[in-house]
């Protein structure tokens, strides 16, 4: 029968096994969020090709990549070009249309620490969706929020366009050129 | 010369405050972190969708007790003081996650920049789960054991820590999801997410989840310590064949793997879940099985330590 005893000096002595553990978690860890981060995510985007995410379609303005790491095939989608991000989200909505806003302000307010800047307006694109959209901006950032409720698909399109003050106007300008293309008759969805 | 057997150590008296052991304070900072990581993330949540939040916490900690009922029912409580129980939860809970959740984040985000984020979106998740989680959570056991090694005295006292750190990581890794489906939700309800969450993580895919894979990998460990009359390869053999079960079983339960043999409505689902989860219950109730063998050879071991340290008395 195996031993049943410890002598204690011995079981004291647990160093050497911490610090191969310590090391075996750091190595790992920090070896992959290296690597991750050592790992180019930017995808150039051909000009003028539509790109779709669940149901959703639109045309990426010159010069904006797409960053692979952040998005995900089928459900979202971000773009980035001079420090500004653009971000697509979709999913099936069953409630009301200002169901999702609400819950989505609270996000910013609450978690992201934005302050909504006045109040939710209506928008409606060239392809005639239609939609609200509000302002909002930080402490470092500020960005513009879309959001587009299809009660007959029962679908829900949110597109957050944000970053650094500086060419802010640029961005914005470019985003909403996207947000016209945009379309929710996506193959496949 | 082979130091002569401690008695004491033999009867597993040895606390788990051991602040001269290095594994101590390598264990009390992982849970500090992790404790404060998950509760950050808990507030958080709280802020959005407090109802979720609330009646998640209480859903799942009555489920926690359900659990623990149950481990109570086979006599498991029995084998393990109840601060190594308790450390082994908090370790699955707070630590594991806490270690998990930046690597598991690398790795999907990898497989879509490496392979694309098709790829990602289908495989991410059962290759970023087992490496990473199987990982994490048996290294809960393995510091738990330098602490207080007199503490693991049978196969079953190691079994049970390994399923405490399982149901920790499980239970809150539910509530995190639970949180993060309702902020998400097609609906404004908030407490239609909790009682989702409760029937598909909760009771559809409970008893083979991570509580099951970490049993299996804890099997390992306690083959490798009480099998000291075997050979050091045969006994890391043993430990890393139980370590890659633990994470096939994982891979193969977050894998797209048989997803088109269903339907896609709720009894598919359900067939789904049980088809991947059933071989890996079975699998873990061998092991639990094999444990109780080892066990009942355990008092007399012991009676012959004890026997032995009285004799030298006299």
């Amino acid at each position: 029968m195996p031993d049943l005893a410890t002598p204690r000096p011995r079981a004291d002595r647990t160093w050497p096994a911490t610090l191969l553990i310590a090391a075996a978690l750091a190595a790992y860890i920090g070896g992959l969020v290296a690597w991750d981060r050592a790992t180019p995510g930017a995808r150039h985007l051909p000009a003028g090709a539509t790109v779709s995410v669940g149901h959703a379609r639109f045309v990426p303005a010159a010069g904006w990549e797409m960053d692979v790491g952040r998005s995900r095939a089928g459900q979202s989608i971000v773009l980035f070009k001079e420090g500004h991000t653009f971000a697509v989200k979709t999913g099936r909505w069953l409630g009301d249309e200002a169901g999702p806003l609400a819950r989505q302000q609270r996000f910013m307010e609450r978690v992201e620490r934005v302050r909504i800047d006045g109040k939710v307006a209506g928008f409606f694109n060239l392809w005639g969706l239609e939609g609200t959209t509000f302002a909002y901006y930080g402490p470092t950032t500020v960005g513009r929020f879309w959001q587009i409720v299809d009660a007959s698909r029962q679908s829900v399109v949110q597109i957050d366009c944000y970053g650094p003050p500086e060419d802010d106007a640029d961005a914005l300008a470019e985003a909403r050129d996207m947000i016209d293309s945009m379309d929710l008759d996506a193959p496949g969805s | 010369m082979r130091p002569a057997p401690d008695t004491a150590s033999a009867l597993g008296v040895d606390p788990f405050f051991q602040p001269r052991r290095a594994a101590f304070w390598l264990l009390a900072l992982l849970l500090a972190s992790g404790f404060v990581y998950i509760a950050r993330l808990y507030v958080l949540g709280f802020r959005v969708v407090p109802v979720t939040a609330l009646l998640g916490l209480v859903v799942w900690t009555l489920y926690t007790l359900a659990f623990v009922g149950v481990f109570r029912f086979f006599g498991l409580l029995a084998q393990q003081s109840s601060s190594a129980l308790a450390l082994a939860f908090a370790w699955g809970g707070l630590a594991a996650v806490r270690l998990a959740a930046p690597a598991n984040a690398a790795i999907q985000s990898l497989t879509a920049k490496l392979v694309s984020p098709e790829f990602g979106a289908t495989w991410g998740a059962a290759l970023a789960g087992p490496v990473t989680e199987e990982f994490t959570k048996p290294v809960g056991v393995l510091l738990l054991i330098l602490v207080a090694r007199t503490q693991f005295r049978t196969e079953l006292s190691v079994l049970i820590v390994g399923a405490m750190v399982g149901l920790g990581f499980q239970v809150v890794e539910n509530l995190s999801y639970t949180v993060r489906a309702a902020i998400s939700f097609p609906l404004e309800n908030q407490w239609l997410p909790v009682l989702l969450n409760l029937a598909t993580r909760g009771l559809l895919s409970g008893l083979w989840s991570h509580a099951a894979y970490t049993t299996v990998a804890a099997y390992g460990v306690a083959w490798y310590l009480r099998h000291t009359e075997r050979g050091r390869a045969m006994r890391l053999g043993i430990a890393a064949l139980c370590f890659a079960i633990a994470w096939a079983m994982h891979f193969v339960w977050n894998s797209p793997l048989l997803e088109d043999c269903f339907g896609n409505g709720a009894l598919g689902l359900s067939l789904l879940l049980i088809a991947k989860g059933l071989p890996v219950m079975l699998a873990t109730v061998l092991f639990w099985r094999a444990a109780m063998r080892e066990d009942g050879a355990h008092p007399q071991s012991l009676a012959t330590l004890l026997k032995r340290a009285g004799a030298r008395r006299l």
